[in-house]
């Protein structure tokens, strides 16, 4: 007898709302890190803001690398609502200090659903997100690295200024 | 019903808070308005009916095979 149920979709239901909870999670980040932008354009760190829009763009691929993963094994994506977007930071410290805790936020869900899909034996969820796995793994030392550079050149004086142009290095 | 409309419908029957129909100025008519299938269908449905259509769907998908639960219901 025909599986029609299974032919018409590739993973679990679980695995599917999982992947729906980090649809929002990525847009959340997205619209955070244009919030980071838009606090730099402000307060003068222009090259910190072309990190973040950078950060932004990504963020949203990342989105959007999930959404379609959902059409193309035949689940229902979920467009997210995104909202309280946190606008106010008191430095470019407290700015990097918090994309490194929103990074390992989002390390800690996709650990979860590789978790969650291994348990559930969905085998096509769990090789799916090998990719989002190493990718975090970067995109967390990146924002290490800034918080040392920072750290190494400090805050006083003209550092602010240094600080702000050597983050250049990591926006390709 | 296709396989896209039925998830349609899990995700909305799934998102409903059953906790509001408890609560005097949430919820307070204790009734929900579900649309169906590109709004062909209009379901007006009390807390008991919504609680049990959660649990039908809920099996529904294990018996499917599209729930992770599958697994353990067949052990």
């Amino acid at each position: 007898m025909k599986d029609i149920a299974r032919q018409s979709m590739s993973i679990k239901v679980e695995s599917m709302d999982l992947l729906n909870g980090q649809i929002k999670i990525e847009a959340h980040a997205s619209a955070t890190y244009l919030a980071m932008a838009s606090w730099c354009e402000q307060n003068g760190f222009f090259t910190s803001a072309k990190f973040f829009f950078k950060q932004a763009e990504e963020e949203r691929e990342h989105m959007m690398k999930i959404f379609n993963f959902l059409v193309d094994t035949g689940g229902n994506p979920i467009s997210p609502e995104v909202t309280n977007i946190n606008h106010d930071y008191s430095s470019i410290v407290d700015v990097f200090e918090s994309t490194l805790e929103h990074e390992v936020k989002v390390t800690k869900s996709i650990h979860n659903i590789v978790n969650e899909a291994r348990k559930g034996g969905d085998i096509v969820t769990e090789r799916f997100l090998d990719w989002f796995v190493m990718e975090q793994v970067e995109e967390e030392n990146t924002v290490r690295d800034i918080l040392d550079m920072i750290e190494v050149t400090g805050t006083e004086g003209v550092g602010l200024q240094m600080i702000d142009n050597q983050v250049a290095k990591w926006i390709d | 019903m296709s396989l896209c409309q039925l998830l349609s419908l899990r995700h909305k029957v799934m998102n409903i808070a059953i906790e509001d129909h408890f609560h005097g100025d949430l919820n307070a008519h204790g009734f929900e308005v579900l649309l169906l299938c590109n709004k062909k269908h209009l379901f007006i449905l009390n807390t008991l009916e919504i609680l049990d259509l959660k649990n039908l769907i809920d099996q529904s998908f294990i018996s499917m095979g599209l729930s992770a639960k599958t697994e353990a219901v067949i052990q």
